[in-house]
């Protein structure tokens, strides 16, 4: 696990940039992958990350969170690059989530997954921009709700309602109680 | 059609496939540039500088501008206060201050430094006031973050903030209890454009602000001590049982 330096004149040297990679690349290419709906976009912007990270590396403040927040903080800001040059909500098409043919599972169980996922996918993209963040913060790169809460800039408090009813608002879309 | 529960739709996230293929692509991308000979990439850093000032320079001839209204130009574009604006977030529509009897204000919630503990015992040790907890809580409920105020001093502030996890049937969701010490006759100005009602929690009167979101606060003091219960989740009814266990 990276560990997050401790005092504000400990900065991230390459080393440490190099571990945040190896543990969270999978995380944050997921959390871009299912934020914008689209491979492509979601390597370039996994690229983009960390090569701010490098590039900011100096500048990063044990004081002000962890190491796994400031990689998602980046993350976040650049989405909203994205979505502002793409227009907001505006999404490609939704690739179709790719599965690794597991000896563990029968085809039919795995084609229902790849659907399930499918269904995931499609689900998050008509949620708000915050709920969906929040979720994948959540979900996919396993912040907790005070970290969600400084990734997102608002209070603790208000963190966990946006989870709450971010979920509750993916819930019903997924099980077709509301309108799409 | 299949149904979902919050349990199984956790599951997916879990479960969603890492589809990045180029991993070592990229990460000889970004990090053989920093393997490269130090002479040559000062060489590098030099030529890049030299090349943005030349930049720079034109630029600022050409706009016939001032060189730092060419620099902010550059950076921001036109658009500098509506980029910076965009990142502001809404804050939440109930604000409130506890005052005491010469109207002076003892508190200020939303404070921004915290320090977490893993076990209320710890909280509750160290604490700056006896802190409270319900009796009675929803079936499948747990602590789940525990923070305490930490002042510039060092010393522990008088806000103590306790969020529970709970289930019911597969749906996750949190119940917030935070508690504020306000010293004696204290009283309560509650800030808000959303309607307010008054309900007794044991022979004490509350306050009770429902958001056009489905998110239930209710205020009280007892004690000495403003208590703020929240979810987004539970009834009114459920949330009050909760207020007059504690």
């Amino acid at each position: 696990m990276v560990t997050t330096p401790t005092t504000t004149s400990e900065q991230l040297d390459m080393a440490q940039i190099r571990a945040l990679y190896e543990e969270y690349h999978s995380r944050v290419f997921r959390f871009f992958r299912l934020h914008t709906g689209t491979k492509e976009w979601a390597e370039e912007l996994l690229s983009a990350t960390f090569e701010r990270a490098i590039a900011n590396r100096r500048r990063f403040n044990a004081s002000k969170g962890t190491l796994e927040v400031w990689l998602f903080t980046i993350a976040r800001n650049l989405l909203r690059d994205y979505f502002r040059k793409a227009g907001k909500h505006r999404h490609d098409a939704l690739d179709a989530a790719s599965h690794i043919i597991s000896a563990e599972k029968a085809p039919d169980e795995q084609a229902m997954l790849q659907e399930e996922h499918r269904q995931l996918a499609e689900a998050l993209r008509l949620l708000p921009d915050r709920d969906r963040t929040a979720i994948l913060l959540k979900h996919i790169a396993g912040l907790r709700t005070a970290e969600i809460a400084k990734v997102l800039q608002v209070t603790e408090k208000n963190a966990s309602v946006i989870l709450a009813r971010g979920m509750k608002k993916l819930r019903a879309i997924m099980n077709e109680e509301v309108p799409k | 059609m299949s149904r979902y529960t919050e349990h199984e739709i956790r599951n997916l996230f879990a479960t969603f496939p890492n589809e990045f293929i180029n991993h070592d692509q990229l990460k000889a991308k970004l990090f053989s540039r920093q393997e490269e000979p130090q002479a040559g990439r000062h060489a590098k850093v030099l030529f890049r500088v030299a090349l943005i000032a030349a930049i720079f320079m034109v630029f600022a001839v050409t706009t016939g501008g001032t060189l730092v209204a060419a620099l902010q130009s550059l950076l921001f574009g036109n658009s500098t206060a509506e980029q910076l604006a965009s990142f502001e977030e809404p804050s939440t529509a109930i604000s409130f201050r506890i005052v005491n009897r010469s109207d002076r204000v003892t508190a200020a919630p939303e404070s921004s430094a915290f320090q977490s503990f893993e076990t209320i015992v710890e909280l509750q040790a160290a604490a700056p006031f006896p802190v409270k907890l319900p009796t009675h809580l929803p079936d499948n409920t747990a602590p789940d973050l525990l923070s305490i105020q930490k002042l510039p001093g060092g010393e522990y502030g008088h806000d103590v903030r306790i969020h529970y996890k709970a289930l019911s049937d597969g749906n996750e969701y949190s119940i917030g209890l935070f508690q504020y010490y306000a010293g004696s006759e204290a009283s309560l100005d509650l800030q808000t454009t959303y309607p307010i009602q008054k309900n007794n929690i044991g022979e004490i009167e509350g306050l009770v602000v429902s958001d056009p979101e489905g998110t239930v606060h209710i205020y009280w003091i007892k004690d000495e001590v403003l208590f703020e219960l929240f979810s987004g989740y539970l009834e009114v009814d459920t949330l009050l049982t909760i207020a007059e266990s504690v």
